[in-house]
């Protein structure tokens, strides 16, 4: 029960740095052209869909981008939606492999430009004056991933140990 | 391979259906938070001040550090700089002066320059480009109302979009969201070479210009229009000379932020105002909200608008959206309703409630 209070506390650390502290080491702030959008949430959300289960992702996911939502937004559901399907489709990927540090890394690259990615045709969809492809490509969606990939392997070992403790807790209530 | 036995499947297509309701029902203009979002924005609003306070610190330090070793160049500048602006600093006083003298003898009432500022500091950002808005400290309890002008000690930077009792949300003007609800009504300050009286100078283009300078005076503000049309009353039967230039005002709308260049977009300017590069854009003050006269920006580049019919110009803002930390909000003291009163805000409030749907901020 620690351990999940632990961890969900952490996550709360995750997002509320989002919009707080990365802000002042966004590139924007050295006057560089590039744009980061910090997703430390999706990454714990990633993180605890491969080391608990899915299903956690998707809770998780649920909850986090509910309060992205709600804080944030002006559509509420929007980031729920993206978020939750993105912390699902991060644990489907152990039905096909066997967990190991390439794999982690791999889907975390691939979750989180898929999140990027969903965003952006979604805004594209409804936006009138579109935003060139390629531009979008290059100067936010690439240094998105790999501001928020730094982060991810930064975190990996904390977050790593508090998941498997979840994990044994959830599994000793389960015996 | 199934994913979902059966009723999983129904589980998760009632929660998808519920999930576009919520969308579907939040998605219009909303006119207040409901009280669970008001209590969470509060919430997080007070987590994000102890977030933000020291990350601030830590990051004006640095920038800081950076500023001394600018420091020497950056004086020499300011020093030649501040010469001119004593100057500048006089001519305005003189130029108020008189205006205030003019407009009194005008009888003109209605001031739409009249407001007070709210100091706020900002407790979060959240940078994306759909939905790039800011969080203050400062929300109803503080005198903050939606819709008010959120301005920078550069220039405007944005709107209130929802006040919750401590704290408030802004969307910038860099917001690409869709809603019709970030709009700015403003002016290009145009600089037009005053025409010789049509008469003494031969030549079908001379006349042309001519005639364009009338229509232009005809489609501006009232308020301005009459001063305006007075200056070239009175330097038109002194001696015209070619170098004399005379301010235009171009009407348009901020509507929309080109992410690629940095630059905002202004639309619907009429064809007849000549604009130039370099031209400055202030708020026009007739949306209601937002009073006239805040800095916006300088044009940057001009294009033909949809259809031909209109202008397109491209604004680079003299506001830093890359860090903000501290706001003004503009709290106007008197509103123009869409009929043309003006009055108290107080007032106001009840009656754009049950009249105003669709004016534009």
């Amino acid at each position: 029960m620690v351990a999940r209070i632990k961890f969900t506390l952490l996550l709360l650390v995750f997002f509320f740095m989002e919009s707080t502290l990365a802000q002042f080491i966004t590139p924007g702030v050295w006057g560089m052209s590039y744009e980061t959008i910090p997703r430390f949430a999706l990454v714990g959300i990633i993180y605890a869909s491969l080391f608990i289960g899915r299903r956690e992702g998707l809770y998780y996911g649920m909850a986090f981008g509910l309060l992205q939502d709600m804080l944030y937004g002006n559509v509420i559901g929007v980031y729920t939606l993206s978020m939750m399907v993105a912390g699902y489709m991060a644990g489907l990927v152990l039905m096909i492999f066997h967990r190991s540090v390439a794999v982690v890394i791999s889907t975390l690259t691939l979750v989180l430009f898929g999140h990027e990615w969903l965003t952006y045709t979604l805004f594209r969809l409804f936006y009138t004056n579109p935003v060139n492809v390629q531009w979008t490509l290059t100067n936010e969606i690439i240094p998105t991933l790999v501001a928020n990939m730094i982060f991810a392997i930064l975190v990996y070992k904390p977050v790593r140990n508090l998941c498997d403790q979840v994990l044994q807790n959830k599994e000793r209530a389960h015996e | 391979m199934s994913f979902f036995g059966n009723r999983k499947l129904i589980i998760v297509l009632i929660g998808l259906v519920l999930l576009l309701v919520v969308m579907g029902s939040t998605a219009r203009d909303r006119l207040n938070l409901t009280w669970p979002e008001k209590f969470l924005k509060d919430t997080a609003s007070v987590v994000q001040e102890i977030f933000y306070r020291p990350a601030q610190a830590v990051s004006t330090f640095f920038h800081e550090v950076q500023d001394v070793f600018n420091a020497y160049e950056e004086n020499r500048v300011l020093k030649s700089s501040l010469d001119q602006y004593t100057q500048m600093a006089a001519e305005l006083k003189a130029v108020k002066a008189e205006n205030k003298k003019l407009l009194e003898n005008l009888q003109v009432k209605q001031d739409m320059n009249d407001y007070n500022l709210i100091y706020s500091q900002v407790v979060a950002r959240n940078t994306s480009q759909w939905n790039d808005v800011l969080v203050i400290g400062n929300g109803s309890k503080n005198g903050v109302k939606k819709d008010m002008a959120v301005i920078t000690s550069q220039g405007l930077v944005g709107r209130v979009e929802s006040v919750s009792n401590f704290s408030s949300t802004v969307e910038l003007l860099t917001s690409l969201e869709t809603s019709a609800k970030n709009r700015v009504s403003s002016y290009i300050i145009t600089t037009v070479p005053v025409q010789p009286p049509a008469g003494t100078q031969p030549g079908n283009t001379q006349q042309g210009a001519g005639n364009q300078n009338t229509a232009n005076q005809g489609t501006t503000n009232q308020n301005v229009g009459n001063q305006d049309q007075q200056a070239v009353g009175q330097n038109n039967t002194t001696v015209p000379t070619p170098v004399k230039t005379e301010n235009g005002w171009a009407p348009g709308i901020l509507e929309g932020y080109d992410s690629t260049a940095k630059l905002l977009i202004m639309r619907k300017i009429p064809l007849e105002h000549k604009i130039k590069v370099g031209d400055p854009v202030i708020t026009s003050g007739l949306g209601g909200t937002i009073p006239s006269k805040l800095p916006v920006g300088i044009v940057e580049r001009i294009e033909p608008g949809d259809y031909g019919l209109t202008q397109t110009a491209y604004i680079k803002p003299y506001a830093d959206f890359s860090l903000i930390n501290d706001v003004f909000i503009v709290n106007r003291d008197f509103i123009t309703t869409p009929s043309g009163e003006v009055i108290p805000s107080n007032a106001a409030e009840q009656q754009t409630k049950s009249a105003d749907k669709g004016g534009d901020k």
